[in-house]
């Protein structure tokens, strides 16, 4: 259980103190809360909130950079910040807790009901990364989820998203602050399709095969859609409290279908 | 590992104050334990409920999943400094009373925090809107009801629209236009 | 009869220091100095403790002291519901809890405690000692109907296979009633969910020493039953006890049950009477308080062609958890309700109240009410479309008639109020009209609108003792202090009653003070508040106590005015002669005179007791309108009325309150609440406020709380109980609603997408391609 915290002055203080038994804290709406995994397995914590430099956001052509220790309720305040990502912080309904949840911690917690994820997922954002050595790299969002494990010594300084994509986001919870059981983002950029969702209890899911048969058929049928999610064998949903496979299974398939049917009226 | 502590200077209502609190501890222990402002309320300890929310710098906040330490160079403010020195309730508290907004009373102070925000913030806000912004807060006993109208009244109140405010009326049948999708 | 203060908008006494923020509740009173318990849960569904290896968890700097289920050397079982007590052993409440055990019978059980100096330390060691309990685990059943199996485990010795109860009414024959020809035969099976209370302010208490006894600060809604369970728990003379209720941050039935209070007073006595404070954390309130019991009901009804019942049966399947709590009297309460919601000639009736290795089912709102309500609705619904009758109109012509008399509780209909509330919510929310308009409806979305009723029977008369009583004291100004055993939970009973004493003595309220806190060593006798009782049961003692002072103030003022006590009386204040109206003294100037005279002085002060020996019926409906996406299983509930009958309504801002929090937790009922374990390991899956959601401000459309008023003949004041019903028809309506709209009437709770997705395929509202397929290939 964590009893030591150290108020780190800048990012490279950080990045130094960080051993295996440590852990970041940002907004602390995770690593706060009674029951927090986080806490009772690290002896200290680092916390990033007296952090320099970590909470700008810088507009360059196209391009918006956000600091990892943005909160979601400066997302929501910023001029800059593109109406699909002022969307998904909103999916955090309670403002006091957007008050206090960060870009950067939403993403390093990468909860299987992440509010931000699907959406900077299906962007293509791409994560300003410092690790212990002093190195310093930009990974794509999808690629960092891929291999987090290499990351858990390095911080997350900003991401950068795009300004001019079409993108549209849907989220399902039983109630405003429910656990959502999906959250699904689709967007249209370089040329091509890209489709992000977060599935309560099995993770963030990035839909290759949906995008490429509707890139193959834009016409394709919403039974058809549905009917690939009900036999996809790599994704591993199963009955929990947040409802049936059956259910979830039926529910990405609708909610990917209409995400995609959403964003061809945009087109338009 | 032993505990660790640290020196806090804050403005807590107003006041100047030098704490020194366990790095560990939340804004809701250090407020409650060490300057016995009991209005911030213990009742989720996960952010959820709103019962212990304060306003940091202008903004609110759940203090139970906020750290003591963070509150360096802030300034807080909780319920009890709402009232006047001479005990003068402000309009929002008064409004929670007349409305019939205050039962049990135990998530009176977060709400009464939040609607402050809000009744101050010079804007005008949908009935939706004002949903949203309080929807941080949770209440057993009054469905809200009572809350709302007592929030939205001030809220026209604080803009000049008196006649509005009144007409804000007890209860309502909402007459919905035709069916449309979910957002 | 003109009221000066009854059936007026009295702000409640304690809203002015309530939005200040200064009103004290049971932590705010609490020492900071006190040590901090922390209660170690078994982490088994079913098990036997074989040993705690406390050495570990003594080293963590800060601990005082380990207590596990081993240190506990006589074995006092004790009951914890919040019944009176009964000197009848046959109506005494199972006695089957321990303050600490190692036999636990679910996940949650408390076999150990932790003392520390202060939450860190006791956190820190709680976790170290929950890694040092050994077990033998034991095989455990979640189900009702399970646990009533051959071969089950079996939870307690006395109750083969696990049947806490059994009850069962019968009326006339229903095998014979079946054989008229003609009748048309309805059954369903109803299924509700356990759900938890959520009060904002957790249980919490703190205990100390003094004088040779033990204090207890508690929350709680009812002190002199605590004081008399934690005697019985501790084995100890109850006088040893006192017990202090402050402001309490909400109930809803969970504090009408002895939670940790024996434990925390035995702690601080093996501690030599130091303060020890026991405040459970939200995570373990879900799971080691109480909850709502799990209700399965299966119904059938054979009707005749003209919409009458011939015969009726019900049978039900009570989930009580691990321990008795409350009991059979859950259960019971919902199979006596059923005979008289819709009376028939022929009846059979049972329910099995079953014990099952989950957290513990108490009292919450409603009683086994919501939970019958939602199978009587349902079926009635169901009843009205297989007769093709409207089934506002189906309900009308079979609900309890006027004039319908109970014999054992001697309850009577007085008034047509039924179509009376039926009238009312209607004419508020447009229904025929919005009948008409959603007929016929196509495509993806649909609304409809529909109408649930309840019965509620309030107070335990004649089960149970109804007792209730009062003392006022009077100060020099002519203002009074009262006390009742009824508590202030945040429902207004303290301003209810001190309306009643205003309009009794005639004098302004604000000099009315409610003593609000409960204390057993100062506050008169009572059982406190639970049952929707309050308003009812405090109005007698109120009223006769406030009849009884009244008699000696005028006696007092004979001495000076020289006029015969019945040609007195108090008006406004004042002492006035009835023969001219003229205004004689102040009461102010007679108390003080009385008080400081030197011929006969006098405190003017009355206490007395009245035990009840009615009860009253509550009556009302729900209509609910909501808006149902079929593909995406979403329901939106539009617009919600309920209409109460609860006679004279004595203050329509509180009474609206109650209505729109009852209101709020059926709409949770039925729509989004629901706690779970897990079928492997019988551990609670959902017990915090992140993954167990009750409404919030977001899920609600306004809520419209509607009145008749009839007053009740049995009443000190024409009132009667409030508190519950309004969390009774809710759900009912809701799903009445969602079955007008889309055709499909689901007999499960809650109400969640996942819920209607199934039943939505199943109907065919959904296409499913996948499904099809497979149903084809099955083939």
């Amino acid at each position: 259980m964590a009893t030591q915290l150290l108020m780190a002055k800048d990012p490279a203080e950080a990045i130094g103190s960080k051993t295996a038994s440590a852990a970041f804290i940002a907004g602390g709406t995770e690593v706060n809360r009674l029951g927090s995994d986080i806490a009772a397995k690290a002896d200290t914590l680092i916390s990033l909130k007296k952090c320099s430099g970590l909470a700008d956001i810088r507009k360059e052509d196209g391009c918006l950079t956000i600091g990892s220790m943005c909160t979601f309720q400066q997302l929501i305040e910023s001029d800059d910040v593109p109406a699909y990502l002022k969307e998904a912080a909103h999916f955090m309904a309670s403002r006091t807790k957007r008050n206090m949840a960060t870009i950067g911690g939403n993403i390093a917690a990468a909860r299987s009901d992440s509010y931000l994820i699907p959406a900077l997922h299906a962007a293509g954002a791409v994560l300003n990364i410092c690790c212990k050595e002093g190195e310093c790299a930009s990974v794509a969002i999808a690629d960092y989820l891929d291999e987090q494990d290499k990351y858990t010594d390095a911080l997350i300084v900003s991401v950068s998203v795009p300004t001019d994509i079409v993108l549209v986001s849907k989220r399902y919870a039983n109630t405003a602050q429910s656990h959502a059981v999906l959250t699904a983002s689709a967007a249209l950029r370089d040329g091509g399709l890209h489709m992000a969702g977060a599935v309560k209890n099995v993770g963030i899911l990035h839909f290759c095969d949906l995008e490429k048969a509707f890139m193959d058929d834009p016409d394709i049928s919403e039974d058809a859609i549905v009917k690939m999610v009900r036999e996809c064998t790599g994704l591993h949903t199963s009955d929990d409290m947040f409802g049936s496979d059956d259910y979830k299974r039926y529910l990405i398939g609708v909610t990917v279908y209409d995400l995609h049917r959403q964003l061809r009226g945009k087109e338009v | 590992m032993s505990k660790q502590y640290k020196v806090v200077h804050c403005t807590i209502n107003g006041k100047e104050v030098e704490q020194i609190v366990d790095v560990r501890a939340s804004l809701t222990d250090m407020l409650r334990n060490d300057f016995r402002l009991t209005s911030v309320k213990k009742g989720c300890e996960v952010g959820e409920c709103g019962a212990c929310t304060v306003i940091i710098d202008g903004e609110g906040f759940n203090s139970c999943i906020y750290l003591a330490v963070w509150a360096e160079g802030k300034e807080i403010w909780t319920l009890e400094g709402l009232t006047g020195p001479g005990g003068e309730l402000s309009d929002i508290q008064q409004a929670f009373i007349d409305e019939g907004a205050i039962q049990c009373g135990f998530c009176t102070p977060g709400f009464i925090m939040t609607s402050w925000e809000i009744v101050n913030s010079g804007k005008e806000y949908s009935d939706d809107e004002l949903r949203k912004l309080l929807s941080g807060h949770l209440c057993r006993c009054t469905g809200y009801e009572n809350i709302f109208r007592a929030v939205k009244k001030t809220m026209l109140r604080h803009l000049g629209k008196f006649e509005e405010a009144e007409k804000v009326n007890s209860q309502g049948i909402a007459d919905y236009p035709e069916p449309m999708p979910f957002m | 009869m003109s009221n000066k203060y009854i059936g007026k908008a009295v702000t409640r006494h304690d809203a002015h220091d309530k939005a200040m923020g200064r009103i004290k509740y049971t932590d705010d009173m609490c020492d900071k100095g006190a040590l901090v318990i922390r209660v170690l849960h078994s982490t088994v569904a079913n098990g036997i403790v074989k040993s705690i290896d406390t050495s570990e968890a003594e080293k963590v700097p800060g601990v005082v002291r380990i207590f596990t289920c081993f240190d506990i050397k006589e074995k006092h079982y004790y009951p914890t519901a919040g019944h009176p007590w009964s000197t009848d052993p046959s109506h005494q409440d199972i006695a089957d809890r321990l303050i600490m055990t190692d036999r636990p019978l679910f996940y949650g059980d408390d076999i150990g405690a932790v003392v520390a100096e202060d939450e860190v330390a006791a956190s820190q060691a709680l976790r170290i000692l929950e890694k040092s309990v050994e077990y033998e685990e034991l095989p455990f059943v979640l189900d009702a109907q399970e646990a009533m199996k051959e071969g089950a485990p079996q939870l307690h010795e006395k109750y083969p296979n696990n049947v806490l109860a059994h009850t069962e009414i019968h009326m006339g024959s229903v095998e014979e009633a079946i054989k008229e020809p003609g009748l048309t035969k309805v059954e369903g099976w109803y299924e509700t969910q356990p759900v938890q209370h959520c009060h904002i302010e957790n249980f919490i208490c703190y205990a100390y020493g003094e004088g040779g006894r033990t204090v207890v600060v508690t929350s709680t809604q009812i002190p002199h039953i605590v004081r008399r369970v934690i005697g019985q728990a501790l084995g100890m003379d109850w006088g040893k006890f006192r017990v202090i209720k402050p402001y309490v941050g909400g109930g809803f039935g969970n504090k009408q049950d002895v939670l940790y209070e024996p434990l925390c007073a035995w702690i601080s006595i093996q501690l030599g009477g130091r303060l020890v404070k026991l405040d459970v954390p939200r995570e373990e309130t879900f799971i080691s308080n109480r909850i709502r019991h799990a209700i399965r009901y299966h119904i059938t009804s054979w009707m005749r062609p003209d919409g009458s019942f011939a015969a009726r049966t019900i049978k039900a399947w009570c989930n009580n958890g691990a321990y008795s709590s409350h009991g059979h009297a859950i259960a019971a309460k919902g199979l006596n309700a059923f005979p008289q919601l819709y009376p028939c000639d022929n009846i059979d009736g049972e329910t099995w109240t079953v014990y099952t290795n989950r957290s513990v089912a108490g009292a919450m709102r409603g009683y086994g009410m919501p939970q019958a309500s939602y199978a009587f609705e349902c079926h009635a619904e169901d009843c009205a479309r297989a007769m093709k009758m409207d089934p506002l109109e189906f309900r009308r012509k079979n609900l309890m008639p006027v004039g319908y008399y109970h014999a054992f509780s001697k309850n009577e209909l007085y008034s047509d109020t039924f179509n009376q509330c039926f009238d009312k919510g209607a004419e508020i929310i447009g229904y025929y009209d919005k009948v008409e308009k959603y007929k016929n409806q196509t495509g993806d979305i649909r609304r409809g609108i529909a109408v649930s009723t309840f019965w509620y029977n309030t107070a335990v008369y004649p089960i149970a003792l109804e007792t209730s009583s009062c003392r006022i004291v009077m100060n020099q100004d002519g203002s009074v202090q009262f006390q009742l055993g009824e508590t202030e939970i945040g429902q207004g009973a303290d301003t209810a009653a001190a309306q009643m004493i205003a309009e009794e003595l005639s004098i302004p309220v604000d000099m009315v003070h409610p003593v609000s806190c409960q204390d057993t060593d100062i506050t008169p006798f009572g059982t406190g508040v639970y049952a929707s009782r309050g308003t009812y049961t405090l109005g007698f003692s109120v009223r006769q106590t406030a009849l009884l002072l009244k008699e000696k103030v005028l006696e007092a003022a004979h001495q000076f005015t020289r006029m015969p006590v019945y040609n007195l009386d108090l008006v406004d204040g004042k002492i006035v002669r009835t023969t001219d109206g003229r205004e004689l003294m102040t009461i102010g100037e007679l108390a003080l005179s009385k008080l400081y005279t030197t011929d006969g002085s006098q405190h003017l002060t009355a206490e007395s007791t009245y035990q009840i020996k009615s009860n009253a019926y509550s009556f009302g409906c729900c209509f609910a309108e909501v808006e149902v996406d079929i593909p995406m299983c979403r329901v939106r509930l539009l617009n919600i009325v309920n209409v109460h009958d609860c006679g004279q309504v004595i203050n329509p801002i509180l009474a609206s309150g109650q209505v729109h929090g009852g209101m709020s937790m059926g709409i949770g009922y039925a729509l989004s609440e629901k706690l779970m374990w897990d079928e492997k390991t019988g551990r609670p899956l959902n017990n915090n406020l992140l993954d167990y959601k009750l409404s919030s401000f977001m899920d609600h459309p306004r809520l419209n709380a509607a009145f008749v008023e009839n007053y009740e003949p049995t009443s000190a004041y024409g009132t009667k109980g409030l508190g519950e019903p309004p969390a009774c028809p809710v759900a009912p309506a809701i799903r009445n609603a969602i079955g007008a709209a889309t055709g499909v009437y689901i007999n499960e709770l809650p109400l969640s997408p996942h819920t209607l997705f199934r039943e939505f395929t199943d109907a065919g509202l959904i296409n499913d391609p996948w499904r099809n397929e497979q149903g084809k290939e099955s083939k």
